[in-house]
């Protein structure tokens, strides 16, 4: 048998479809990302990954193993919704709801995994992008461009609301309505993003850009748009090396490569950074 | 209601959250246009918490408020509880206090130009593009009222605006409050320990220990100045 070039790999049809859905993910989960950094609420993204483990494991279990993401978009955005609701009505602090539901997702998931024939709890866990199917990418094509297209048409008033929501209160906006926005669209983007990167590393795609960013931006607008271009850097570069390593002995998996190169990527801004700050 | 009231509360009562106690009892007054209402009062007295009554932001658990319909506010909230390392420029956050009527990523002409006259009054034109970070306190005050402003505001609400000022900030916000007022004829509900100004420039002051000690001019109240008295 021949053996595999890398132009044979990068052309394949499944990696590029991977790539697609890929990046704009990485998008989606960025420009989220921002805001739930800047709202001191960005543990969330792991919770949901928890949650979106849970879906998959129950779609696999009543037969929708095909149709994971209109089983888990539904569940998990009911679940982000939920979550906020007790965080608003008890005043606990999201954390403690995010603890709640996430360890008996995760317990749920592990159980209703057991009872599933056919069902991968790794590559749920840690992602499988080159399983990525024309339908997935379709979907999620879709999903992402309603994503950043609310992103978009709402820019002024996420603004408003991530900086002071106290204002935007008493400035009669209804920022709990916003604050709703961002909920569901974190949660669809962690559902795309799973597929990707497993339930256990969807947090770095909302946590590693936004941090990137931070450190490289003096305002909102171009902390966005460091974060977008952080996440694509490190998605494209974590994917060539998972590519890459296909013509080794041992593949390395796409969630972990894009996770390592997200961290180079943030050490290096933290450095070009205090560069500047000492000049 | 009468329409030189903007505002009117009567007979209400709140507390903090966990119900068990009042954080004020049974107050009563109007604000009225084109005044600066001072509201005094010991730390706890109740003074934030009317504040936030008036605004919305948390409940009577008895008696009514009644606002003049479409009533447009502006709120400052005390000084700590804005993140001052957020990134964002003063332009930004002056943009993000206009009043938001379309949804577009892009702020319209009209919004610009409210925004850049609220930095014009508040003297912060030169700090547009600054970084929030790089702000004094003083700056950061400006700004904030900006942002109020910028959302061209009947009544602004003001919790301790100056409490982490140096004088000569605290004399330049305070100039601007009373110029607003005389040339703007926004009314101010402005809550302080700075008998000073209250004496000055305050049309009518509402001495607050959890329930009204006294309501109305300056020169009627005969009890003693806060203990709290800021002078400068």
């Amino acid at each position: 048998m021949p053996s595999l070039t890398l132009w044979d790999i990068l052309s394949d049809p499944t990696t590029l479809r991977a790539f697609a859905v890929g990046s704009l993910m990485s998008l989606c989960l960025a420009v989220m990302g921002v805001i739930l950094v800047l709202k001191r609420y960005a543990l969330i993204g792991h919770g949901l990954g928890e949650i979106g483990f849970a879906s998959t494991a129950i779609a696999a279990l009543i037969g929708l193993g095909g149709y994971s993401l209109a089983v888990s978009v539904p569940l998990v955005c009911l679940t982000s919704l939920l979550i906020m609701y007790f965080d608003r009505k008890s005043g606990m602090g999201g954390d403690v709801f995010i603890g709640i539901f996430s360890t008996v997702a995760l317990a749920v998931g592990v159980i209703a995994g057991k009872f599933s024939s056919g069902y991968s709890m790794e590559s749920s866990m840690f992602g499988s992008i080159l399983g990525v199917s024309a339908g997935y990418m379709a979907a999620a094509a879709a999903l992402s461009v309603l994503i950043l297209a609310v992103f978009i048409l709402l820019y002024t008033r996420l603004f408003s609301v991530t900086f002071d929501e106290t204002y935007a209160r008493a400035s009669e906006m209804k920022a709990d309505s916003y604050q709703f926005v961002i909920s569901l669209l974190t949660s669809v983007a962690v559902v795309m993003g799973m597929r990707v990167l497993g339930a256990m590393m969807i947090s770095s795609f909302i946590i590693f850009p936004a941090l990137t960013a931070r450190r490289l931006s003096g305002s909102f607008k171009s902390m966005i748009v460091f974060a977008a271009a952080s996440a694509f850097v490190s998605f494209t570069g974590g994917m060539l090396l998972s590519v890459l390593s296909q013509l080794w002995p041992r593949h390395l998996p796409v969630g972990a490569c894009v996770v390592m190169v997200s961290l180079f990527v943030m050490l290096a801004a933290m450095a070009v950074s205090s560069l500047k700050t000492k000049k | 209601m009468n329409a030189d009231i903007l505002l009117s509360v009567k007979d209400v009562s709140m507390n903090y959250g966990t119900g068990r106690q009042d954080a004020i009892e049974h107050v009563s007054v109007d604000v009225r246009r084109a005044e600066i209402l001072a509201l005094v009062g010991s730390n706890g007295s109740g003074k934030s918490t009317l504040m936030k009554g008036m605004l919305r932001l948390m409940p009577f658990t008895c008696g009514e408020m009644e606002r003049k319909k479409g009533l447009r506010t502006g709120y400052m909230a005390q000084m700590h509880t804005v993140v001052r390392d957020f990134p964002a420029t003063a332009r930004e956050v002056v943009l993000s206090g206009t009043r938001q009527e379309r949804f577009s990523p892009f702020y319209t002409k009209a919004q610009k130009h409210k925004a850049e006259e609220a930095m014009r009054l508040t003297d912060v034109t030169e700090l547009a593009d600054t970084y929030l970070g790089a702000l004094s306190g003083g700056q950061m005050q400006r700004v904030l009222l900006a942002r109020c402003l910028a959302g061209d505001p009947e009544l602004l609400i003001l919790d301790e605006p100056c409490s982490a000022l140096d004088p000569e900030a605290t004399d330049e916000l305070l100039r601007t409050f009373v110029s607003l007022r005389d040339e703007k004829q926004v009314s101010i509900v402005i809550s302080t320990h700075d008998w000073d100004f209250v004496r000055h420039h305050a049309d009518r002051v509402l001495v607050l220990d959890h329930h009204v000690e006294y309501l109305g001019d300056i020169s009627g109240w005969n009890g003693k100045e806060d203990e709290h008295t800021c002078h400068h």
